[in-house]
């Protein structure tokens, strides 16, 4: 893609910053969102977050707070935006190149899911969906297959958590 | 066939007479010698061995409260079809690439024995057990890939739609084959060192006593090799259900970053349980199937010393 090989990829909004290193020079990224199947536009974005937590038993969680507000200021979101490539949290730091796209389609999004759809039972990802949703995947099950197999291996995982 | 036999090694050591009681000698100096690797022992082995049996009881994330679950970690890994599954690759790995591996091992032993330059071809076929899992992988991964070595010289002879070899369900095999190749050259060595300390003028009685080449086999070299041929196997039993490392590589690469879970053994399903990839650490249940893996290594080692139980020959 890089060298002018390739023209589409689906791919996060972090390719552009991932690619810099080896991608043809003059290359323009660019994004639209992954087209929703019967629905009307663009309603549903993902997105996945990084940021800060202070455990409750912190002992310097007055401290920790400052620190994420001094990272959090303009002067470091707008460094956060321009030189790390990554979306920024505060609405008052412009966003250019590839990014800004992104940003539109997030703002105008009404609903929004994470990676795995946030799912963070033990196990469940790797051992309940990603199998089954892999034979999904290469076509070794129907839709339908793969309604049945999870209703049966989500059974089993709720009964096997106690 | 001229070949002294004693019970055991350690009888024939024992000092008979002498200044005072070998034994009460003996018992004087057990604790000195013993007793600092039996304190490392306990410090680095034994304890957390229990810590882990007593952790495998609760359900607990790393940190925070743990919560009391009895056995329900084990029943539920006897429910896990993928626990039985990984249990299975396991004993796959262990009993058919033990088997050919042995076969292997043993044959390119007897055949390195006579040949020349053979100092050579030992460094030859050990190196790749010296190579990092790592080589394999990205080896593998430039001759079996779509556009790669082995489907380009196959396309050169007129095979048009090759197996896809680096799919899931071929996997493991891919896998096995690999693990062959690694380990080979590492147990020829060892039965090597066991072949070459037979004293020559055993071949020699053969020759005179008009022994065909399967007899000398048959009656002096499986019996004079069968102590290495012992350790050999316990080693590469505990080797075996240890195996991690050349999973991940082979499959830890696609989008998930976890191999699939076709491949899994019982070492990657207790990583992948305790380490759970984006989701909460499930140290309890992860525990659980390490300690089983555990028992599992006791076990077959015992059974495989008592089946290899023979007289030790000395020569």
């Amino acid at each position: 893609m890089g060298q002018h090989k390739a023209g589409l990829i689906l791919m996060g909004s972090w390719l552009p910053s991932e690619a810099s290193a080896f991608a043809a020079k003059g290359m323009v990224y660019d994004s639209f969102p992954f087209p929703t199947v019967g629905g009307s536009g663009n309603d549903a974005a993902r997105v996945d977050f990084s940021g800060f937590e202070i455990p409750k038993q912190a002992k310097n969680a007055k401290v920790a707070e400052q620190f994420a507000a001094f990272f959090l200021s303009k002067k470091y979101q707008t460094m956060w935006a321009k030189d790390a490539q990554l979306i920024p949290v505060r609405s008052d730091v412009p966003v250019g190149g590839s990014l800004a796209n992104v940003v539109k389609d997030l703002t105008t999004a009404t609903t929004f899911r994470s990676q795995d759809g946030g799912i963070l039972y033990p196990g469940y990802t790797t051992k309940v969906l990603d199998p089954i949703d892999d034979q999904l995947f290469f076509g070794k099950i129907t839709p339908q297959q793969f309604v049945t197999q999870m209703v049966a291996a989500q059974k089993n995982y709720w009964a096997s958590q106690g | 066939m001229s070949v002294a036999q004693s019970t055991r090694a350690g009888s024939s050591t024992t000092v008979k007479g002498g200044r005072g009681s070998p034994a009460r000698r003996r018992g004087r100096m057990f604790i000195p010698f013993v007793g600092p690797a039996l304190a490392f022992y306990t410090v680095l082995f034994i304890v957390p061995t229990v810590i882990a049996v007593w952790i495998s009881l609760h359900k607990w994330a790393g940190s925070g409260p743990m919560q009391w679950r009895g056995l329900s970690n084990y029943v539920a890994l006897y429910h896990d079809t993928l626990f039985r599954r990984s249990l299975l690759n396991t004993l796959e790995l262990l009993v058919i690439v033990g088997v050919v591996m042995f076969i292997l091992s043993f044959v390119m032993s007897l055949v390195l024995r006579d040949m020349a330059g053979k100092k050579i071809a030992r460094a030859v076929i050990f190196f790749p057990h010296m190579i990092n899992a790592l080589v394999f992988g990205a080896v593998i991964g430039f001759m079996f890939n779509p556009g790669g070595l082995v489907n380009s010289l196959l396309q050169a002879i007129g095979v048009n739609s090759p197996p896809q070899w680096l799919s899931p369900d071929n996997l493991f095999p891919l896998i096995m084959a690999a693990m062959l190749f690694i380990t080979t050259g590492y147990y020829t060595t060892i039965l090597m060192a066991g072949v070459d300390r037979i004293p020559p003028y055993f071949y020699e009685d053969c020759a005179m006593a008009g022994a065909n080449a399967w007899q000398r086999l048959r009656y002096v070299i499986i019996p004079l090799t069968w102590d290495v041929f012992g350790v050999c196997a316990v080693l590469w039993t505990i080797s075996s259900i240890k195996i991690f490392e050349i999973i991940w590589i082979f499959g830890g690469s696609n989008g998930v970053g976890q191999p699939p879970t076709q491949s899994w053994t019982t070492a990657v399903y207790t990583y992948a349980t305790a380490f759970g990839g984006q989701s909460i650490p499930a140290y309890g249940a992860g525990t659980a199937a390490a300690v089983v893996s555990l028992i599992l290594v006791a076990v077959l080692v015992v059974l495989l010393r008592r089946a290899m139980r023979r007289d030790v020959i000395e020569f």
